[in-house]
């Protein structure tokens, strides 16, 4: 079990440091999606600021493999509802503002069809309440000129904001469990 | 030709103290998202001229007499051509793959960057017509001639490297290795040195051009996307995406760079000569940061709201006045 766990780690990190070919293409998307939950930042932030609890919290992601922490240089390896794997690793992270900021290291575009993203998300006090945002900028899945129909900007955007607006919601109905 | 140009500027700088000729510098602005080319008075901080493209326009260069920018469409395979002065669509261009990176030099000669083709294009700059190509490394993003005219420097963000080619034929004078996915960069004004931004490096690579040899890399914010030289070669501004901040490098005190909180995800940079002022396109905000770079760090001043997904930035000594 062990053995299995450092030799997944070992294919991660080799896959990571040999530079995948992350494609980036001309022309970037950006989406951005806010939600109110009626719960304290505090509270909303205590459940989102682990890097590695994505999982606990995103209806979409079944698994997730993490390593590093909340250092800057974390991966997350995030397996996705639909089948197949996006690694992403963390650039800054901000426990006092409450947010932290990601980019996509490994690609898999036949689940998920964006060749390459950075995002941030973000927990605000908003009165009594919490708005959560969560911001992207990424490429279509084939950044060609001529992608097909399920790998060009529209379905890029689609994908993203989907995939944005669920993890909001899954926050919502997590923390309104709780409370 | 620029004789003419030479005159022209003259009768206005003589005419200017009587009948308000005085050039109102402006900067320009490309939006990707709204394929709008807008022109601010960069006194007033107001958009005076605003003119629609047609889609996706990713990336700008301007004529050395200012009277032109070449308009890259790299999803569709198109240069557009703005009178800049007349403020219209003058002409456009079929270009071969996805253009992006453009420069253009004294001697009526376009050189293009085809990000998905690999390769280096040397148009005619008036008909369009490809002249030359070369292979450049792969996913090759901005280049830049040499304000000396004798180099063209290409980055290629796939094989983390700039290449040097001879811009009359295209021959390849270096290939040198730099940081991580390289996308932006510039050239000093004695063309002695060029800077280059390591988008996944977080870094900035300073090329010596007399040695063609890294020399330094110093490192910036998150995702650097662009670069320009301020006072004379001196300093140099980056600006990084992932933490909505440009750096300034200051070459002669070798400190580590300040940084200066701008917009999201700013990308092009440009400077004034005149006062000291440098723009920043924030892509994500559709804004415009103002920096006053007098003062250390440099300070921002003003944002101005501009039209969506603001990514190219230049600024010009006199804007533009349509009829």
């Amino acid at each position: 079990m062990t053995a299995i766990r450092i030799a997944l780690i070992f294919i991660a990190a080799s896959l990571v440091l040999s530079g995948p070919a992350l494609s980036h293409g001309p022309t970037p998307q950006k989406a951005a999606e806010t939600i109110s939950i009626k719960a304290a930042a505090a509270d909303v932030w205590k459940l989102v600021k682990d890097f590695a609890a994505i999982g606990s919290w995103h209806p979409s992601v079944t698994v997730v493999d993490a390593k590093g922490g909340n250092e800057a240089g974390a991966t997350r390896t995030i397996t996705l509802e639909s089948g197949g794997t996006l690694v992403e690793g963390l650039d800054e992270y901000n426990d006092k503002e409450m947010f932290y900021a990601y980019r996509l290291s490994k690609e898999d575009v036949s689940v998920f069809p964006v060749s390459f993203y950075s995002a941030t998300i973000t927990v605000q006090a908003d009165g009594d309440g919490t708005t959560v945002e969560w911001k992207g900028r990424f490429y279509r899945g084939d950044t060609g000129n001529f992608p097909p129909e399920n790998l060009n900007d529209a379905a890029a955007v689609k994908a993203m904001e989907d995939f944005f607006k669920a993890g909001l919601e899954g926050i919502k109905a997590k923390v309104g469990a709780k409370s | 030709m620029r004789r003419i140009a030479h005159i022209g500027l003259s009768i206005c700088w003589l005419t200017a103290a009587a009948a308000g000729c005085a050039k109102a510098e402006a900067l320009l602005v490309l939006s990707q998202s709204a394929a709008k080319l807008s022109a601010i008075d960069t006194q007033s901080q107001t958009v005076t001229a605003s003119l629609q493209l047609s889609r996706a326009p990713a990336n700008m260069v301007v004529t050395a007499d200012q009277s032109l920018a070449y308009i890259a469409h790299s999803d569709f395979g198109k240069i557009s051509v703005v009178d800049l002065k007349a403020w219209r669509i003058d002409r456009t261009f079929a270009v071969p793959g996805s253009p992006f990176g453009l420069s253009v030099s004294r001697t009526g000669q376009l050189f293009v960057a085809d990000w998905n083709g690999d390769q280096v294009l040397q148009l005619d700059a008036a008909t369009g017509s490809v002249l030359k190509t070369v292979r450049s490394g792969k996913a090759p993003a901005h280049l830049v001639l040499t304000p000396d005219g004798e180099s063209l420097l290409a980055v290629a963000r796939e094989s983390n490297s700039v290449s040097i080619f001879k811009p009359h034929d295209l021959s390849e004078m270096a290939t040198i290795q730099v940081g991580k996915a390289p996308f932006a960069l510039a050239v000093s004004p004695d063309s002695a040195q060029a800077a280059i931004a390591n988008v996944q490096g977080g870094s900035v690579s300073l090329v010596n051009l007399r040695q063609n040899k890294v020399s330094e890399t110093i490192e910036v914010g998150g995702l650097p996307y662009g670069v320009v030289y301020l006072n004379g070669g001196r300093r140099v501004l980056v600006s990084n995406q992932q933490d909505k901040s440009i750096s300034c490098i200051d070459l002669e005190a070798g400190e580590a760079p300040k940084r200066t909180k701008v917009g999201e995800y700013p990308e092009g940079v440009a400077a004034s000569a005149k006062d000291g002022k440098a723009y920043v396109a924030n892509w994500f905000s559709d804004t415009v940061s103002i920096l006053d770079t007098r003062a250390e760090p440099p300070r921002v001043v003003a944002q101005i709201k501009v039209p969506t997904g603001p990514r190219s930035v230049a600024v010009i000594e006199e804007g533009p006045s349509p009829r």
